[in-house]
């Protein structure tokens, strides 16, 4: 080796040293993403009908916590000789129904059952709850996906949603009034679009970024971020660590995920009054509709596509979307529940599988007869053998009725009512649902129509 | 005194002057640059006083229990600035290494197929959840970043393998960048179409972003990027042996063979660096070092510091556009880099193409 080089072999070896030794000093940096201890108890009576007594009850186990919170709640309370919880407030344990201590751990989301001697320490846990449950069934959601509890914030006035779905969550529990930040998509109600221009209402993020400088610029009480969305996660990361509050949320593609994230966000804004509200009348919109339709084990099932356009090649829903989940309630049998999400699928598939009714969501179209036409005679042949389209039941959604369908939100039970007079036309021969739905799409509703405001 | 080495001599002193001016005007343009970002945000302007003030206060404060005015300064406006200077000064240096030893005008930092490698492993573990064969948390904050480096690292020993395989030359090198960038590229536009709802963090990462960019990632972009950028500045007169040929380079004592592979691994790394955090932004390392050439000559002692300070206030003036052409809205950085670069390389190539040979 030539001498000359030696000095610059020793000085490219000292910077990639040095940067090492670096490196690892600043990775040796914990992340601190662990919400606080937990301070408090949940009594969770099932169906979102949760209790939390916000105590602070240091070095206090689970039986005792349980003790002050039906005293301070005048709930009643029993035990069984074994040490279980027999009965809460006249709820009795029953066989397949029982009272049972779970907890959460600090860090995680997950729920898991605790046994007796019930002598734990709640603050030891980022969760603590009470809960009347099936057996296989976990209790109602308490902790966002970072662990961090969702009873312990302080007075919401300024909320900044980076979903649309979000968005129409939180209005729909009656919190509009506290929106000061949405996404470029929230849409919905229409009011959030006229204080979107009138600058009530900041946009801070698109579809692949979000402006972290105009979220902190809106001081926020608290700001709701979507898990599935790579960026939100980072920018919950940097709130979190800039010492805001947020919330990352599951944003998962069916309805279960859909009424947690409400509850969520009804309880963290203080608006879990209208949120038990909200619930009441989706129960009684879906009892109402069940009873018309009848029980999904008497009923026949009707072959039923979900795609998001009329292309020869279409994405269609699969099993894990909430499309299926109202197929499922509604006595739709979606075709292609093999397909695991959304998934573009083979031409062949489409006239193998044959549905008999076919929902497009696109907006590619507008809401009028021409268009639905031009789109049908714009049907390959593989669309065109189909029964869906031989007996006329190719519906289309355009215009808003396309984000009622595609976003996984309280107005999904809108969205319910319709597919379920699309495929149950005999029994719910009150209104007919239009080929094609657009901005009109309410006129289609009569039991769900009031539940979800339209907004000025 | 011969008049060929007075002219030599001439030259050597024309170019010195010309870095000093280019160094001079470039370190006053990174600091103006960067007083800008730091001042101006989509949110609002602070006055140089003021910005300071609060960026010290929460340095002191340890970055807890900030004002609105000292997060925005601190968690926003800073790390991204400096992220965006350390890439911008990564892949202008690595754009000047390839360039040099591959002696292609074409040659980017992405040739290699580093990018391709990188997008393809940030994408499955986006629309996967790839973790390495659990070889990495899938909690971890630097999961995407980790392997998007990996995957970058991999993508160039593919490349190198096969280019040493066919005979180690600069063609051999270019033509398994290529092959091995388009085998990544396919696979991963296999896995985007199996990424369903998860497309667009996949496109989020692709399209490139300093918005994201927090203390914590700060540190792991800027210490390696700015390490690695200082080694070439140690040999640039070996870089300059090799703009003669091999042959002349090999009789002058340099081992070529060891040291273009060293360089391009070098080279490759530092790359790979760049893209982990912030995804793929090109043009930079494409434009950064021809500028320089145009300006400076081929002297690599002029080219790789002129690299740095230009494609730093270039990279830095890319994120300040991305975030306040529409306010409240993020453009896509690597777009931005592209749209600002092209007038200032045409204005140039046409000024001095026909003098200029890459």
């Amino acid at each position: 080796m030539d001498e000359s080089l030696k000095p610059k072999i020793i000085a490219t070896v000292t910077i990639i040293v040095v940067a090492i030794a670096l490196l690892i000093v600043v990775s040796i940096n914990p992340v601190n993403t662990v919400g606080d201890h937990n301070k408090g108890v949940i009594i969770d009576f099932n169906e979102y009908d949760t209790v939390w007594t916000p105590e602070e009850l240091s070095n206090v186990n689970a039986e005792e916590a349980l003790r002050i919170a039906c005293e301070k709640n005048s709930y009643s309370l029993t035990f069984n000789n074994d040490g279980s919880v027999a009965e809460i407030n006249g709820c009795y344990s029953i066989d397949d129904c029982k009272w049972e201590l779970w907890k959460i751990d600090k860090g995680s989301a997950e729920w898991k059952i605790l046994s007796a001697p019930y002598d734990y320490k709640i603050d030891n846990y980022a969760a603590v709850c009470w809960a009347y449950r099936n057996i296989g069934e976990d209790p109602t959601i308490a902790v966002d996906l970072r662990g961090v509890s969702i009873y312990e914030h302080g007075i919401v006035n300024k909320a900044v949603t980076l979903s649309a779905a979000f968005t129409e969550d939180l209005c729909a529990v009656n919190g509009e009034n506290k929106i000061v930040g949405t996404d470029m998509f929230s849409n919905y109600p229409r009011s959030i679009v006229s204080k979107q221009n009138s600058g009530d209402i900041s946009i801070v993020g698109d579809f692949t970024t979000v402006n972290f400088e105009s979220i902190v610029k809106l001081n926020p009480d608290v700001v709701f971020c979507d898990a599935t969305r790579s960026n939100h996660v980072q920018t919950y990361d940097k709130l979190i660590s800039a010492g805001y509050s947020a919330y990352l949320l599951d944003c998962n593609d069916d309805i279960n995920s859909i009424t947690d994230n409400i509850f969520v966000i009804g309880q963290v804004t203080g608006c879990s009054k209208e949120t038990k509200e909200l619930f009441a009348k989706y129960n009684e919109a879906v009892n109402t509709i069940s009873k018309i339709i009848g029980p999904a084990e008497n009923s026949k099932q009707t072959k039923i596509a979900f795609t998001l356009s009329a292309d020869k090649m279409p994405w269609v829903a699969g099993k894990n979307t909430y499309v299926n989940n109202i197929s499922l309630l509604t006595h739709g049998d979606n075709v292609f529940t093999d397909v695991k999400s959304w998934a573009q699928i083979n031409p062949e598939e489409l006239l193998a599988k044959n549905p008999s009714i076919i929902i497009i969501f696109s907006d590619t179209y507008k809401n009028t007869d021409e268009d639905y036409n031009n789109m049908l005679n714009s049907l390959s042949l593989e669309w065109k053998n189909t029964d869906a389209y031989k007996s006329g039941r190719i519906y289309l959604f355009t215009e808003s009725a396309t984000d009622m369908s595609q976003r996984p939100c309280s107005r999904f039970i809108q969205l319910y009512e319709i597919t379920a007079r699309i495929i149950n036309p005999d029994v719910m021969s009150d209104i007919t649902v239009n080929r094609h739905i657009g901005d009109d799409y309410r006129n289609f509703l009569s039991y769900t129509k009031n539940i979800i405001e339209e907004g000025e | 005194m011969a008049s060929s080495e007075k002219k030599q001599i001439t030259h050597n002193m024309r170019n010195r002057r010309r870095l000093r001016y280019v160094i001079g005007i470039g370190l006053i343009f990174v600091v103006a640059v960067f007083i800008l970002n730091m001042c101006v945000g989509p949110t609002g302007t602070y006055g140089i006083g003021e910005m300071f003030n609060a960026l010290i206060s929460a340095i002191q404060k340890g970055g807890n229990d900030l004002t609105d005015i000292e997060v925005i300064v601190y968690s926003s406006r800073f790390p991204r600035t400096i992220a965006a200077l350390a890439v911008g000064i990564g892949l202008s240096i690595a754009g000047s290494m390839y360039q040099a030893i591959i002696r292609n005008p074409l040659c980017d930092p992405y040739i290699m197929g580093v990018s391709s490698g990188a997008g393809t492993a940030a994408v499955a573990v986006i629309a996967l959840n790839f973790t390495f064969f659990g070889l990495i948390p899938s909690n971890s904050v630097f999961l995407t970043a980790i392997v998007a480096m990996i995957g970058g690292v991999i993508a160039f020993f593919c490349t190198m393998f096969i280019a040493e395989k066919a005979g180690g030359s600069s063609t051999n090198y270019v033509l398994a960048g290529v092959i091995i960038g388009l085998a990544f590229s396919a696979v991963q536009t296999i896995l985007i179409s199996f990424a369903g709802s998860k497309v667009s963090n996949a496109l989020s990462w692709l399209f490139g972003s300093f918005a994201n960019v927090s203390w914590t990632q700060l540190a792991v972009i800027v210490i390696p990027a700015i390490a690695l950028s200082l080694i070439p500045l140690i040999w640039a007169k070996e870089f300059n042996l090799i703009l003669l040929g091999e042959d002349n380079a090999r009789q002058m004592g340099l081992e070529v063979r060891n040291f273009n592979r060293v360089m391009l691994i070098l080279a490759s790394l530092l790359t790979a660096v760049c893209v982990a955090f912030v995804g793929i932004i090109g043009f930079v390392g494409l434009v950064v070092p021809h500028l320089c050439r145009m300006i400076l000559g081929g002297d690599h002692r002029l080219v790789f510091p002129a690299s740095i300070v230009v494609g730093a206030t270039l990279m830095m003036c890319a994120d300040f556009l991305a975030r306040m052409i529409i306010p409240g809205i993020e453009l896509p950085v690597g777009a931005i880099t592209t749209i600002v670069g092209v007038p200032v390389f045409a204005y140039m190539l046409i000024r001095r193409g026909r003098s200029y040979d890459g």
